[in-house]
């Protein structure tokens, strides 16, 4: 029902099912931005350098 | 909203690759899924950016500034009601420098609620949510003082 009512996500790993409240409150939400960028930019350094070697070669 | 009611995330990365070859990263959907999953990209100014950030929130906003491969801005949200960061109440700046064979990709996540704006967020909730308390048990919380001042302003 919480689900229903949009106030909580659910993410999937495996079969697990991990129901998180959507990250909105002060502190909470700069962690996670905080993360996802972090994480985020880390993974495009990967894939862009990939692309990098792909067309100088 | 002043300056001190926002706050800032700031993050740098160097990338052994050119601005050129990056840039697109943020503006092409499929480049944009290897990094920073699925999205709508509609890159120029007025243009939408919607991203999936967690198979569950969707995150909304619109571009701002295009300029290859050097700037792009868009702006950023919840795409939810009752939120503290609506769509186009934040703004992302991502910047792409030459550092040798390297760009320096510096984002910039600013105007995020501050704890005064938080604050007041939840100020605002709990004001309707004392007036709908004494409907439900059978009370007339009288005309709203707030929308009264909508009103006269």
């Amino acid at each position: 029902m919480l689900k229903r009512a949009g106030l909580v996500y659910e993410r999937r790993e495996g079969t697990r099912r991990i129901y998180r409240a959507r990250p909105d409150g002060l502190a909470e939400l700069r962690g996670f931005l905080d993360e996802f960028w972090a994480d985020g930019l880390d993974r495009l350094k990967v894939v862009a350098e990939q692309a990098e070697k792909g067309r100088s070669r | 909203m002043t300056l001190t009611e926002t706050s800032a995330i700031e993050r740098e990365v160097r990338i052994e690759a050119q601005p050129e070859t990056i840039f697109p990263f943020f503006t092409d959907p499929d480049l944009f899924a290897r990094w920073g999953g699925v999205a709508t990209l509609d890159p120029r100014p007025g243009g939408i950016f919607r991203m999936d950030v967690d198979g569950k929130n969707i995150a909304r906003g619109e571009f701002v500034t295009v300029e290859p491969p050097h700037r792009v801005i868009f702006t950023w949200g919840w795409e939810a009601e009752d939120t503290l960061v609506p769509p186009g109440s934040s703004t992302v700046e991502v910047t792409f420098t030459p550092d040798g064979n390297h760009t320096i990709v510096r984002l910039v996540h600013r105007d995020l609620p501050s704890k005064e704006s938080a604050d007041s967020h939840a100020h605002g909730w709990e004001h309707y949510l004392e007036r709908l308390q004494i409907v439900g048990t059978g009370g007339d919380p009288g005309p709203d003082p707030w929308a009264t001042q909508a009103m006269a302003e």
